[in-house]
């Protein structure tokens, strides 16, 4: 199933939130949101990809941290021809599949979904 | 469809007709070859056409190699005869000593790679090359060679770029002195890659087809023989930069953000690297073999917790894999006389020594241009390890080497690749840039082996 869930505020249900990455050396960086209306907690949860808008430069840092190490070249170049188009066409799938929110919670979206992953506490 | 899936048939045709080459050159009525030998000819052309073709990831072609040999080769009833459990041979290149030298250099580029001190060694040294383009390239090319040494060219090669994409494009568009810096970056990372036996691949599959063969080329001899040659070709290629895109700025002003000083974690990092490091390049003193110092950096880093789990399973086993399978292909050509039967019909006495040693690495450049570099030296190592030649450890090291000049197209190695990509280098460019290259750099190992194998008779 593919869904796409926005941030909720737990307090006065917005939407509106900022993110702030709580950055470690040698651990994993955790993102705390916070709601710009009420300016209450509403989650947390560990970053492991980050891609910018210059998806080029994003991939560039992944490779440079072993992500392709053993590749040959023109898997290289495969890979780096697809991640930006890539990129773009999700995020624009993304917001299309966001007409019709998933409204479950989170910790049931990963246990249902991803039962690996944890819920993360 | 994703461009994956459209290439699904393709490579399942290509993979089919590797089996089926394979098949054929089973089939052939060759003279001198003996049962067991043309099952492991079978073997090894399905190899190649496999590695060529690209029909299925690198590291899965070690696997294939792996069914065909224990299927057709190590069963009880099989070509060669083994006892019950005897196809277990095929299986020990997959945990050998240079498995595990490769295991010690892939944890001490993790711990590098998580601490951050790739990063802080390469600030260091671009911020004080000062601020004159052709020190600038020097420093870049210096920092990428010292960082290749421990870490892989391709993670080497994007890190750096990375780093000094914001320094690239503050050049003028059009500035022919951009092109210098990008090339820079994966020839040096070839340079380094080729220095230490960690570097590559490449070298570890040579040192593994030595001992395969019973020779030994021990860590600090490989320092030894490589680093003054690949001082003296990263002086070349500089030289070579400069000249063919000289600079149209006076200075480029540019600094990395640097740390003011390293953390206690770091230190200890840094500490056990340069054990390490030490272990391994004294290992001919303390008599502890440089793969046994390998355990090490794993028992430390991990042990202390510097590196946890999540590190120990993002460490390249594909590489290690790769580097497994040629060296268990390498088993099974001697085994089943294949090695000593292309032997014959290379005829390689026949050539001088000087000849012998400069086709094979014009020979060896050539495949790498087009195949993945770590293929080359899997498909070359074993059969140059055999050699009845004076020195089939120079030889054998030659290759190697050669395996990782192969410069000239973006399919010749993931740093060019990557370094193409950027859309600063045209086709065309990378192909003279990089082919002379290449060729200076083929010719120079040619050269100076030839030479060491004069000197010191070995």
């Amino acid at each position: 199933m593919e869904t796409v869930r926005l941030e909720h505020c737990p307090r006065c249900d917005g939407t509106e939130v900022s993110n702030y990455l709580h950055i470690r050396q040698g651990k994993p960086i955790l993102v705390y949101v916070r709601c710009n209306k009420c300016q209450c907690y509403v989650c947390r949860y560990s970053l492991s990809r980050y891609t910018s808008d210059k998806p080029f430069d994003s991939l560039l840092q992944l490779i440079g941290h072993g992500e392709a190490d053993g590749s040959s070249a023109r898997e290289m170049i495969q890979r780096i021809e697809t991640f930006t188009i890539d990129v773009k066409a999700e995020y624009e799938r993304v917001l299309q599949l966001a007409a019709k929110e998933d409204k479950r919670l989170m910790e049931q979206i990963i246990a249902e979904e991803h039962p690996d992953t944890g819920s993360g506490i | 469809m994703s461009a994956r899936l459209r290439w699904m048939p393709l490579k399942l045709i290509f993979f089919l007709s590797a089996l089926g080459l394979g098949f054929a050159a089973y089939r052939l009525p060759l003279a001198g070859l003996s049962q067991p030998g043309k099952i492991g000819l079978g073997i090894f052309v399905a190899a190649i056409f496999l590695w060529i073709s690209e029909a299925v990831p690198l590291f899965i072609t070690s696997f294939v190699i792996l069914a065909l040999e224990i299927l057709l080769l190590g069963l009880p009833g099989a070509a060669l005869h083994l006892p019950k459990g005897g196809y277990a041979i095929f299986l020990t290149p997959f945990f050998s000593p240079v498995i595990l030298l490769f295991l010690g250099g892939f944890t001490i580029a993790a711990a590098l790679e998580k601490y951050g001190l790739g990063e802080v060694m390469v600030a260091t040294i671009i911020n004080r090359v000062g601020r004159r383009p052709e020190r600038v390239l020097l420093g870049v090319m210096a920092a990428t060679a010292i960082i290749s040494m421990w870490i892989s060219t391709t993670a080497a090669t994007a890190g750096m770029l990375a780093m000094l994409y914001p320094l690239i494009k503050q050049l003028p568009a059009g500035e022919k002195f951009r092109k210098a810096l990008i090339l820079g970056i994966p020839f040096a990372s070839g340079v380094g890659g080729m220095s230490t036996p960690v570097g590559t691949p490449p070298n570890a599959i040579a040192i593994g087809a030595l001992n395969n063969v019973g020779l030994e080329l021990s860590f600090s001899r490989w320092i030894l023989l490589a680093l003054p040659l690949c001082l003296l070709q990263f002086y070349l290629l500089w030289r070579f930069l400069l000249w063919l895109f000289p600079p149209g700025v006076q200075e480029i002003d540019y600094r990395l953000p640097e740390q003011a000083r390293l953390n206690g974690r770091q230190k200890a990092v840094v500490a056990v690297s340069l054990l390490t490091i030490l272990l391994w390049i004294t290992s001919d003193l303390h008599g502890i073999p440089s793969p046994a110092v390998s355990l090490f950096p794993v028992l430390a880093l991990f042990g202390l917790r510097y590196l946890d789990q999540r590190d120990f399973t993002g460490l390249s086993w594909n590489i290690l894999i790769i580097v497994g399978g040629g060296l268990s292909l390498g088993l099974a050509m001697e085994k089943t006389g294949v090695t000593a039967w292309l032997l014959t019909l290379l005829k390689v006495s026949a050539l001088s020594p000087l000849a012998l040693m400069m086709i094979l690495c014009l020979f060896t450049l050539i495949l790498s241009t087009f195949i993945s570099h770590s293929a080359v030296a899997n498909l070359l190592a074993p059969l140059v390890a055999g050699m009845p030649a004076a020195s089939p450890v120079l030889l054998t090291m030659a290759c190697a080497l050669s395996a990782s000049t192969g410069h000239a197209l973006p399919v010749s190695t993931p740093p060019n690749a990557i370094a193409y990509s950027t859309g600063e280098i045209k086709l065309k460019e990378m192909a003279i840039s990089g082919g002379i290259a290449s060729l200076i750099s083929a010719l120079l190992i040619g050269f100076y082996l030839y030479g060491i194998q004069r000197l010191i008779h070995w």
